[in-house]
């Protein structure tokens, strides 16, 4: 009977600290997963390795969204109808990390567009007397302070431009100069825009200068002749003191707004932080116009 | 393989593997805008052209106030802003958004400073812009104000002896 029992003891024994473990492992098991995001419910998220997924984790579980819903990126996806403000914001992050950014990068990246979006300062900046790309009844405004020698500009005004272009109906850009005084020919660049401005020639020039792999006075005369301006107005315009105090009005404009380098760009007068690249710059123009689109139906629009 | 056809093809191969190279590189520097050399950069993505690299040391309104005499106060508002209202010893150097201050200008600033620290001051960014350009143009002791001052009714009253 004793070596029955004790047998029985043992079994139980060996029994009890089997569900014991069994039970630890479920419930940290259970944990583990409850800290990863639910990845079905993150757009894009079928084409991210590893290393993008482990990126990207941090900013889903801790990142905050900006739309209607304020709670995290994963509880904001989770809900049964997700705002699209934080699909768009997951989206775009997604986009990144497969580019290559680190986590901390996403988290600059969220902040940026947060920043964006809903800056403390909405600026009231004129365009009257500047010629749009796109239709001037278009919701969304974009205003950039450029500089034709930063590289940086380039990419932003080219793309702005590319977006206006395709989307004539969204999207209204005006073009703004703030030349450096470290780039040399910025000024006599924007003195060009302008001369070809007053021949109705503003965005031939602006594409064409931003083209141009070296800018110097032969090259703005030959881009003169290319867009088949008038030489002698086009030369008599470029040293008009009247452009150069107008170019001087736009900068001061842009430094009051608090502007220390270039690209300068505001949307709908709010001030840009985030990439300048063309897909970054769609989604924000295309995120102001949803925002203005639910203000409207949450009646604050004008 | 012989010896011989094994010393073909060693000289051969560095050849073959050069010659997309060259390809590549006669296609990159044909594009209107050439690619970068590296192709792995760090992503870096937040850049801009930045008005200036330099930057001047700062000092507080208090400190100021309490040793105004021995600093000359430069104020880079515009000329007419100086004429209808300034502070009592600083002199007038408006700071021009799109022209570099002349040396003649600079060589003034000296011989009116006596060997003593310059503050620019004004409104909004241009201080800290104007100071920038200043010790970028090799000024030695230029300082701006700690806080910008945007209001300047209240930064005349700060700085006033009275």
């Amino acid at each position: 009977m004793f070596p029955f029992f004790r047998c029985r003891l043992v079994g139980r024994l060996v029994f009890f600290l089997a569900l014991a473990v069994g039970t630890l492992f479920t419930f940290s098991d259970k944990d583990v997963r409850a800290a990863e995001p639910d990845w079905s419910l993150v757009p894009g998220a079928k084409t991210l390795n590893d290393k993008q997924k482990e990126n990207l984790s941090g900013i889903l579980k801790s990142g905050k969204s900006y739309g209607i819903c304020k709670n995290t990126l994963m509880n904001c996806l989770s809900a049964p109808r997700p705002d699209p403000v934080t699909k768009r914001i997951v989206k775009n992050l997604v986009r990144h990390s497969i580019l290559g950014a680190d986590e901390e990068y996403l988290f600059e990246i969220l902040e940026t567009r947060r920043l964006s979006a809903s800056p403390e300062k909405v600026h009231a900046i004129s365009t009257d007397d500047l010629p749009p790309s796109g239709k001037k009844s278009a919701p969304v405004r974009v205003i950039v302070y450029a500089d034709f020698e930063c590289p940086y500009c380039r990419m932003a005004s080219v793309s702005l431009r590319k977006i206006s272009q395709e989307h004539p109906d969204l999207l209204a850009f005006y073009f703004k100069n703030f030349p450096l005084k470290s780039h040399p020919e910025s000024l006599p660049a924007a003195l060009a825009l302008l001369a070809a401005g007053k021949q109705g020639k503003f965005w031939e020039m602006h594409d064409a200068l931003f083209e141009a792999k070296h800018l110097s006075e032969k090259s703005f005369e030959e881009l003169g002749r290319k867009l088949g301006l008038d030489a002698e107005r086009y030369k008599k315009d470029r040293n008009d003191e009247h452009l150069v105090q107008e170019i001087t009005k736009q900068k001061i404009e842009g430094l009051t707004f608090g502007l220390m380098g270039t690209p300068g760009i505001f949307v709908n007068g709010k001030e840009y932080h985030g990439p300048k690249n063309h897909d970054d710059l769609l989604d924000r123009i295309k995120e102001e116009h949803e925002w203005i689109g639910s203000e409207k139906k949450l009646g604050k629009g004008k | 393989m012989n010896r011989d056809q094994w010393k073909r093809f060693a000289i051969r191969l560095p050849i073959l593997a050069a010659l997309p190279i060259l390809a590549a590189i006669l296609l990159n520097a044909a594009r209107p805008q050439p690619l970068d050399w590296v192709a792995e950069r760090p992503y870096e993505i937040f850049q801009d052209c930045p008005e200036t690299t330099r930057t001047a040391e700062t000092i507080s309104l208090d400190a100021l106030a309490n040793a105004l005499n021995d600093y000359l106060l430069v104020d880079c508002r515009s000329a007419e802003d100086f004429a209808a209202s300034s502070i009592e010893g600083s002199v007038s150097l408006p700071y021009n958004p799109l022209f570099p201050v002349s040396a003649e200008a600079l060589a003034d600033l000296d011989g009116k400073r006596k060997g003593r620290p310059v503050v620019v001051i004004g409104t909004g960014v241009f201080p800290k812009l104007f100071a920038a350009e200043l010790v970028e143009n090799g000024a030695a002791g230029v300082l701006r104000l700690e806080t910008p001052e945007t209001d300047w009714a209240k930064l005349r009253k700060a700085l006033s002896a009275d």
